[in-house]
């Protein structure tokens, strides 16, 4: 646990030590800001707020800014060959996937936590049903952490960051999209099964509504913990290859 | 499979080089053939082809290069793929499995503070007191996948509250039309209510549709049909409840035929569950457990025995609709006479009476003025409400009577004037008159002055007896009750009278109310999220990459 710790710990301060972590973070507020403020200025006179709304909005734009935030995590350290040295250390190959892993979903939950201004200025305006706001940030939390998991899993597969980024969106953009399977598949039991693993229909229809059911908990933690294993077993083939 | 190719250099076409390319290829088609199959659930060209491909090209694989297909599988690399390979999938197994179980248990927390996908103080009796099982059948093309997610916690409500008695079954409209068609449902997307039959299957006499979004805004565009709690709950109480009204109809008397001339209301009335009978008053009374009694245009009178014996009924808390035509042919004397038993009770009883006039309204506008288009109506009432927007029935009276509305009705009675004419209309009193002259009437001094009466309700408030009299029939007529709100009126004016709605309607739960803010308070907003927050956030960025370039 320790050995964890020290990982995480260097990671997340690498993140506040580099100017592009901020950057991301900039950019991600500056859209959050774009649509809540549409979004408010349609509503105003015609319908309630959302608190959920912004919520699912930072869900989307995970899906093309994490794999930014990921994609340095492995691919770096394969590069510059930095992660023989960490592989030559005491530490098992599980314990610098998970150290990363945490150090970047620490970073995503310092980047959530910033859009409690966001629902502190509509219970100024008009307060929203902060029970909705609640599920909401449980499930874009967890949400976040699937992301990480599929983000640090390319990471793992190349060297180059680039296409490790790429790779990553294009991955996290269809498990978004796979909601709307139904359009395209004929095959209904298939349709669903892959609706099921959609990321947008294990948060859109629980957590951004009000709901935290126990499936949807299960899909993203599950979905988190079988990247990072397959991401382990990538650092590890090392060893053998 | 096959590993890295040769060399750098030129291409080299060798025996081996050609097996391991045949493994490539061979591969891809087997992944092909099995992501066609999966999709079009059937074996199709694309999937015989390319299962072929595959099964070849392994197959040259094997046959050309025996050695490296052997090393392939049993190597160093391999043994330790495969074992790696393993553990992701065993890991998975276990994922799937926890999912599998977490779905299955329908664990799950509603943080909303309306308690919306909860199930209503107001709603839950209905569900555990329900008198049989039943099923709800939920109808959702291919395409609906997603408004599927969206209404199943609603769906789910109700099977979670009483799994012993509720069922919850999906079903494709487009992959099993059989069974759409024994619902009657034309549309992508529905939701019915059913009984179980005794082979467990939904009885078709028993099935109820949730009326959705788009039933009762015919205008909202089909994507943005939906359902909610309390229209579900509202068909489960509409099943629950049939076969508990009984409305009858007065026969005899040259009475309208329901079977006949108005096989629209009488069909009405069995969709929603209620049961139709007929009554000769002249026989017998009115039998117990009747819900409402409708005396459709009789052009006899009703003798003094039949009066009493609908005065018996109504004095017990009965409903009784009374549509009345006026006299404009010589064969209609129902309540005619100025000694007429019913009429005398219906004054002294209820404070109501028939004109016997003819109803002539210069500004109603239509082919001929003795019909009338009603021109006001008691706002609020729940008969002339047309939809949930509160705009109202405006029906058309082929030819009408007026009714006389006492200032000051029996104790007890609440007497209402539902719809009236223009105030420039008059009631013709000489009907011989009108029948001379049946294109231009003019107002003589003794007709009767507009606004006049043509619908009026009214209750007993002691005996909760109800009674509506109409002085037209016609807008019931086959031909009639699809024009000019006739539907709505009726369904209103029955509803009313039997406490149908009363009974079977679920009390709403209102949410929050929109958004009203000066544009101020939104600029403010603005500033905050497109400005400083995002800007403190660049500034410390900024901050660390100067340090950093300092160093």
């Amino acid at each position: 646990m320790r050995l964890i710790w020290i990982i995480f710990r260097r990671e997340l301060a690498q993140y506040f030590n580099s100017p592009i972590a901020y950057f991301v973070a900039f950019a991600v507020l500056l859209l959050m800001g774009f649509t809540f403020n549409d979004d408010l200025a349609t509503r105003n006179g015609r319908a309630a707020t959302d608190a959920a709304l912004p919520l699912i909005y930072l869900a989307q734009f995970s899906v093309f800014f994490v794999p930014l935030l990921t994609m340095r995590l492995l691919a770096e350290e394969n590069r510059e060959g930095t992660l023989e040295l960490l592989m030559t250390l005491p530490l098992q190959d599980y314990q610098i996937v998970l150290g990363k892993f945490l150090g970047a979903w620490a970073y995503y939950t310092i980047l959530i936590s910033l859009t409690v201004v966001h629902q502190a200025l509509l219970v100024w305006l008009s307060p929203p049903d902060l029970g909705v706001a609640f599920a909401a940030y449980i499930g874009v939390w967890l949400f976040g952490g699937a992301c990480i998991g599929v983000g640090i899993f390319f990471s793992a597969l190349n060297e180059n960051q680039i296409v490790a980024a790429f790779l990553g969106m294009a991955a996290l953009l269809i498990l978004w999209q796979a909601d709307l399977v139904g359009n395209v598949i004929s095959n209904r039991p298939l349709a669903e099964f892959v609706r099921g693993i959609s990321f947008q229909s294990n948060y859109s229809y629980s957590f951004a509504i009000g709901i935290v059911r126990l499936d949807h908990t299960v899909f993203f933690l599950g979905v988190a913990g079988v990247l990072l294993l397959a991401t382990a077993q990538i650092v590890q083939s090392r060893r053998w290859r | 499979m096959a590993s890295e190719g040769q060399g750098r250099g030129a291409l080299i076409l060798n025996r081996v080089a050609v097996a391991r390319y045949s493994s490539l290829i061979g591969g891809a088609a087997l992944i092909v053939a099995v992501g066609a199959l999966l999709a079009s659930g059937e074996l199709s060209p694309v999937v015989v082809i390319s299962a072929l491909i595959g099964l070849a090209g392994l197959s040259l694989w094997m046959t050309l290069a025996p050695d490296d297909f052997r090393s392939t599988l049993s190597g160093r690399r391999a043994v330790y793929g495969s074992n790696s390979a393993l553990i992701v999938l065993l890991f998975v197994g276990i994922v799937l499995t926890l999912y599998a179980i977490a779905a299955r248990s329908g664990l799950a927390t509603d943080l909303t503070a309306q308690g919306y996908y909860r199930l209503k103080p107001n709603v839950r009796p209905i569900v555990e007191q329900l008198s049989r099982p039943i099923q709800i059948t939920a109808f959702y093309s291919r395409r609906l996948l997603t408004q599927q997610a969206l209404e199943s916690p609603v769906l789910r409500l109700f099977a979670d509250a009483a799994p012993d008695k509720i069922r919850l079954v999906y079903v494709d409209p487009d992959q099993q039309p059989i069974i759409a068609g024994q619902f009657g449902l034309q549309r992508a997307y529905g939701i019915f209510v059913s009984y179980l039959a005794a082979d467990g299957t939904p009885d078709p006499n028993f099935t109820v549709k949730v009326l959705s979004a788009r039933d009762r805004l015919p205008e909202l565009p089909a994507e943005e049909d939906y359902i909610n709690e309390r229209w579900i709950a509202e068909a489960i109480l509409q099943l629950e409840v049939r076969g508990r009204f009984n409305v009858l109809f007065s026969v005899g008397n040259g009475e309208l035929n329901i079977d006949t001339e108005a096989t629209g209301i009488r069909d009405g009335l069995r969709a929603v569950g209620i049961q139709v009978g007929t009554l000769d008053l002249s026989r017998e009374s009115v039998p117990q457990g009747t819900t409402a009694l409708i005396i459709l245009a009789p052009t006899r009178d009703f003798t003094a025995e039949m009066a009493d014996r609908v005065a018996t009924y109504l004095n017990s808390g009965g409903k009784v609709l009374i549509m009345a035509e006026p006299a404009f042919r010589s064969d209609i004397r129902f309540m005619q006479a100025e000694d007429s038993p019913l009429a005398a009770y219906l004054w002294q009883a209820w404070g109501i009476r028939p004109n016997r006039d003819i109803v002539f309204d210069p500004l109603s506008f239509n082919d001929t003025q003795y019909y009338v288009r009603a021109a006001q109506f008691f706002e609020g009432h729940p008969i002339v409400q047309k939809d949930q927007t509160g705009s109202a029935a405006r029906p058309l009276f082929a030819i009408a009577q007026s009714w006389q509305v006492a200032s000051n009705p029996p104790l007890g009675v609440a007497v209402q004037r539902i719809y009236t004419t223009t105030e420039a209309a008059f009631g013709k009193l000489d009907l011989r008159e009108v029948a001379s002259n049946p294109d231009r009437a003019t107002r003589g001094a003794a007709d009767l002055p507009g606004p006049l009466t043509l619908m009026a309700a009214a209750e007993n408030e002691i005996t909760g007896g109800r009674l509506v009299v109409v002085g037209d029939a016609d807008w019931v007529t086959n031909d009639l009750i699809v024009a000019f709100d006739g539907q709505i009126l009726w369904t209103n004016t029955v509803d009313w009278l039997v406490e149908f709605l009363e009974r079977v309607t679920v009390e709403p739960v209102f949410g929050q109310l929109p958004l009203s803010v000066p544009s101020r308070d939104l600029e403010l907003t603005a500033f905050i999220t497109l400005a400083v927050l995002p800007g403190a956030v660049l500034l410390v960025g900024l901050l660390v990459w100067w340090r950093r370039s300092r160093r």
